[in-house]
């Protein structure tokens, strides 16, 4: 039978914490993790109100722009 | 999001909607770490006219006389663009009738459970379903004795072994 693909004992870790990390934020309440979520679109620069395309329409096309 | 679904509700107490369920990624959190999202993806209850069709004027009405703009697919409502998803088939009814009501700062809502949340990815099939579903088995959110009979009941049992073998999971061992 095959080996198992082993990996380096960093990136084991690394994987690791990573999942521990999850869990962590998983155990979190319901409040706080859309809070993160908002915080989250506010650095992808989202704003109310901001559509982040804008449709042109032509009578032979309709696309959208990216702002 | 409070006011969000605040506005949610009080469409159900004006008998714009019959009722909702919220889906996807924000139901996603509830039960595993944030996801990031730009949307909230509400599936809807509405009478269905005599001619079988459903409107959604009506919706869209109520919405533009409190100034919430559509936006894409979306509408924004106080600050959220909600993705009106109209109930259609058998998985969503069953999602739908029995969603868990849960409260976000003390205002009510209905998200749907979780064994439905990966039933309904199993049978939209997405890569980012997938990704989804990789998040819950790890992170043992879902009974699978649950949530194999409701797959089965809708016919995506083939499509969940595909998926376990895509991944080569063996739920046996885990």
């Amino acid at each position: 039978m095959e080996e198992p693909t082993r990996l380096p004992p960093e990136v084991a870790a690394l994987l690791a914490r990573h999942a521990e990390y999850r869990r962590r934020r998983a155990r979190l309440s319901f409040e706080e993790k859309i809070a993160i979520i908002e915080r989250m679109r506010e650095l992808k620069g989202w704003r109310k109100n901001e559509a982040t395309t804008r449709t042109v329409s032509s009578p032979h096309r309709t696309e959208k722009i990216e702002k | 999001m409070k006011e969000t679904l605040q506005v949610l509700n009080q469409m159900v107490a004006d008998g714009v909607i019959d009722g909702y369920v919220i889906g996807g990624a924000i139901a996603a959190t509830y039960y595993l770490e944030p996801i990031d999202t730009d949307d909230i993806d509400v599936f809807f209850h509405v009478a269905v006219s005599a001619g079988g069709l459903i409107s959604l004027s009506p919706l869209y009405e109520y919405l533009g006389k409190l100034g919430y703009v559509p936006r894409d697919e979306t509408i924004e409502i106080a600050g959220w663009p909600v993705q009106f998803l109209p109930i259609f088939n058998p998985l969503l009814e069953e999602a739908y009738e029995q969603a868990a009501t849960i409260t976000f700062h003390e205002v009510p809502t209905r998200i749907m459970q979780v064994e439905h949340l990966m039933a309904i990815m199993v049978q939209t099939g997405r890569p980012k379903d997938y990704a989804r579903l990789l998040r819950f088995l790890e992170a043992e959110a879902v009974n699978v004795a649950a949530l194999e009979p409701i797959l089965a009941q809708h016919g995506l049992s083939e499509p969940w072994q595909k998926f376990l073998r895509k991944f080569d999971i063996n739920l046996q061992k885990e």
